[in-house]
């Protein structure tokens, strides 16, 4: 009876994971002076259940969209990005559904001004 | 009943090409699915009995930017962002076209207009339309002739 009862929620686990959708939201990536800010269009995500992840130079955005009536979304997507940004520096925001991830340069990589001096 | 896009959710992008979405072509699908979602966002039109609720996913886009009128029983949503491009910044992607859309529903049932509220969280529009009280199911009595 056991052994029944596990192979049905196996089945129905099997299901539900067929019903979810994968998508790849559509983002923006843009640059300034100081660092690169990320924008990706992700509509109706608890917050808490975002995951921003950046892992030797690939940045992973995921999140579950639950709107009621409607069939739950994957959003996942993965980026290279340049070598030397800090993870700690690493910075998060979410709103109007649009995630914003900010990612600043490295010191080594950011344009300086040379003084230049009269000889 | 009144889905639109969740329909077509389900006969072109689940399981049967699931596999296919894995691969080169897949990439293509994925692409023209993005931007068919900045024209034609997943909606819904649902009868709750006392209320019509509209739901559609418009991510990026503040309830300023959108108009809703009811008009002869036809909901009509506009929806138009200008350059969404902060300042100081120039851009090595732009997937996140302006959205610039309208779409018109053709309600089931005579709507109050003064009693319609419209919200918008997390990128979700959400319209609430009172159904008219003619439209509401009366009971008739019976009587014996």
């Amino acid at each position: 009876m056991s052994a029944e009862l596990k192979t049905n929620e196996g089945s129905q686990i099997a299901e539900n994971e067929a019903q979810l959708v994968t998508q790849r939201p559509s983002v923006d990536i843009l640059e300034n002076e100081t660092e690169f800010l990320l924008l990706a269009d992700m509509p109706a995500i608890d917050a808490k259940q975002l995951v921003v992840r950046l892992e030797k130079e690939t940045l992973t955005l995921s999140g579950r969209s639950n709107i009621e009536g409607f069939a739950p979304v994957e959003y996942k997507r993965s980026f290279r990005v340049m070598k030397g940004l800090e993870p700690e520096s690493v910075s998060a925001e979410y709103k109007q559904g649009v995630l914003a991830v900010h990612l600043p340069k490295p010191a080594s990589s950011r344009p300086r001004r040379i003084q230049v001096q009269a000889g | 009943m009144f889905t639109l896009w969740t329909d077509l959710d389900r006969a072109f992008f689940r399981d049967p090409l699931r596999a296919l979405r894995t691969s080169e072509m897949g990439q293509l699908f994925d692409e023209f699915e993005q931007k068919l979602r900045r024209t034609h966002p997943r909606m819904k039109l649902e009868d709750l009995g006392e209320e019509l609720r509209f739901t559609m996913e418009l991510p990026g886009v503040a309830l300023e930017d959108i108009d809703a009128t009811v008009h002869n029983d036809v909901l009509t949503v506009r929806a138009q962002t200008k350059d969404r491009l902060p300042e100081g910044y120039r851009a090595h992607l732009s997937e996140r076209e302006n959205v610039n859309l309208q779409h018109s529903i053709s309600l089931p049932v005579p709507v109050d207009p003064e009693k319609t509220t419209a919200v918008c969280k997390d990128g979700v529009l959400s319209i609430r339309l009172a159904t008219a009280p003619e439209s509401k199911p009366r009971q008739i009595a019976v009587t014996a002739g």
